[in-house]
């Protein structure tokens, strides 16, 4: 039986588990979608209500009833001939999703995580709400495009501004960036443009550190995430150099709820991120399923490739 | 949240997201101006971290992993912890984008918004005349 991970072909992470599964002698496939259709044929045959066929490049192929686990990192898009036009290529993308796309998502095997809850799960507005279903402490939170709105949620406290969904955008040749924000009266002052879309605010949680939780089925590694810069206090992710890092225990509360979430949103990955006051509250920001643990695996020394590992051949659940 | 879940948000195309490739061609729109452009992205900067992205490397079809011009595997020549930069390939948390379906269903264009199906055309009786386009209006329109 075999593991397939659908991935980009430049992913530390991925390379990782490759040595790993070679290491336990688990036959691995590694398929990157950008292949199809010009280097990555699909044979597939509906049969007494299952997909059986093939998947094969050049060098491999697999049995799509040899497949044991599937592992979705970020597989890139499907590549056409560059000499059709829009339209075809559009075509040609869209049977190509519902053809390969389809016939993956129907295998009756482990995901991790399948696409379709990947694509709910990054929902920000429902990820809180489940999370407060969950038992979690989620900050109060405005999602508005309204100016008068921004006024009267930032009146009595401390807020910040944060994307919902990317924080970049790609424009003018290159790629730019925007943190998380503390919110000043200036900013305030002038919302020109905030009706153009929604907007998310969020109460200021004063911080004591943050955490990164990664959750692998039913395990849970935290890793307490500590900002020794102003900016990194804000919006860790602005300054790695001035963070430092300790594996640290999850409060019972704390783990029941990720637990929850990771059930009600039909995941079997995710990364969240919490801040924890000085009280030792900890507040739920949000969960991504497909969040990066390799450098925390590295600087705190967590085992999250061989838990993923075990997932996907049914070590454990 | 599982009526959510059995009713999802997500477009047919979402539904099995797919990420840009590595390369691609970057839009070369510049900003619009203030007032115009939405508020969320007007204090935006350049990523100022040096790219940790790594260069002459290529992938390995037969080891399945990416290796450098000597053919050495990545993975035992860097760390992953030092790759924390901000270019795709890496393992920057942020570069944990929300919006990874690069090539969705269908191009925007000028017209209506978003509806499950097209309606009927060319005489044709419903549900014939339905067409899968399912998001009309998605989040990437960049076609590589």
């Amino acid at each position: 039986m075999t593991v397939l991970i659908l991935a980009d072909d430049l992913d530390p992470s991925v390379d990782a588990m490759i040595v790993e599964l070679d290491r336990r002698g688990v036959p691995v496939v590694r398929l990157n979608t950008e292949r199809f259709p010009q280097r990555l044929t699909l044979d597939a045959e509906f049969c007494s209500g299952r997909w059986v066929g093939t998947l094969r490049t050049t060098e491999r192929h697999v049995e799509l009833a040899g497949i044991r686990g599937v592992w979705r990192r970020s597989p890139t898009t499907f590549r056409f001939p560059v000499e059709l036009t829009a339209s075809e290529r559009q075509h040609a993308h869209t049977e190509a999703k519902l053809g390969l796309g389809g016939v993956l998502m129907s295998l009756p095997v482990r995901w991790i995580n399948s696409p379709d809850h990947v694509a709910t799960a990054g929902y920000k507005p429902i990820q809180l709400c489940t999370a407060a279903v969950a038992g979690l402490a989620v900050p109060a939170t405005l999602i508005t495009n309204c100016a008068p709105a921004v006024r009267r949620f930032t009146a009595n406290r401390e807020v910040v501004t944060k994307m919902l969904g990317a924080p970049s955008i790609h424009e003018a040749g290159g790629r730019r960036v925007a943190y998380t924000e503390l919110l000043t009266a200036q900013l305030v002052a002038d919302l020109d443009g905030i009706e153009h879309t929604a907007n998310q605010f969020q109460q200021w949680v004063s911080k004591d550190h943050e955490a990164r939780v990664i959750a692998v089925g039913e395990k849970l590694f935290s890793v307490a995430i500590y900002a020794h810069s102003a900016a990194a206090k804000v919006d860790w992710r602005t300054d790695y150099a001035s963070l430092s890092y300790a594996v640290i225990e999850l409060p019972e509360a704390v783990a029941a709820g990720i637990r929850q979430i990771m059930r009600s949103l039909h995941l079997s990955y995710g990364a969240f991120d919490f801040v924890i006051d000085g009280d030792n509250q900890w507040w739920f920001l949000e969960i991504n399923p497909g969040g990066q643990y390799g450098w925390l695996e590295e600087q705190a020394g967590i085992p999250v490739t061989s838990a993923i590992a075990d997932l996907l051949t049914g070590g454990c659940s | 949240m599982s009526t959510f879940i059995d009713d999802p948000l997500a477009s047919g195309s979402g539904q099995f997201a797919l990420s840009a490739p590595l390369s691609w061609a970057v839009p070369t729109d510049p900003p619009s101006e203030d007032g115009l452009r939405p508020w969320g992205l007007r204090r935006m900067g350049p990523v100022l971290r040096p790219s940790g992205r790594r260069e002459g490397w290529r992938y390995d079809p037969v080891r399945q992993l990416g290796v450098d011009a000597d053919g050495m595997p990545l993975a035992t020549l860097q760390t992953r912890a030092s790759t924390t930069t901000g270019s795709a390939g890496t393992e920057d948390p942020g570069d944990e984008d929300w919006t990874p379906d690069f090539t969705p269903d269908a191009p925007p264009m000028a017209g209506p918004p978003t509806a499950p199906t097209t309606p009927p055309v060319d005489g044709e009786d419903p549900p014939s005349a339905e067409d899968w386009i399912n998001d009309y209006c998605p989040d990437d329109p960049f076609v590589p």
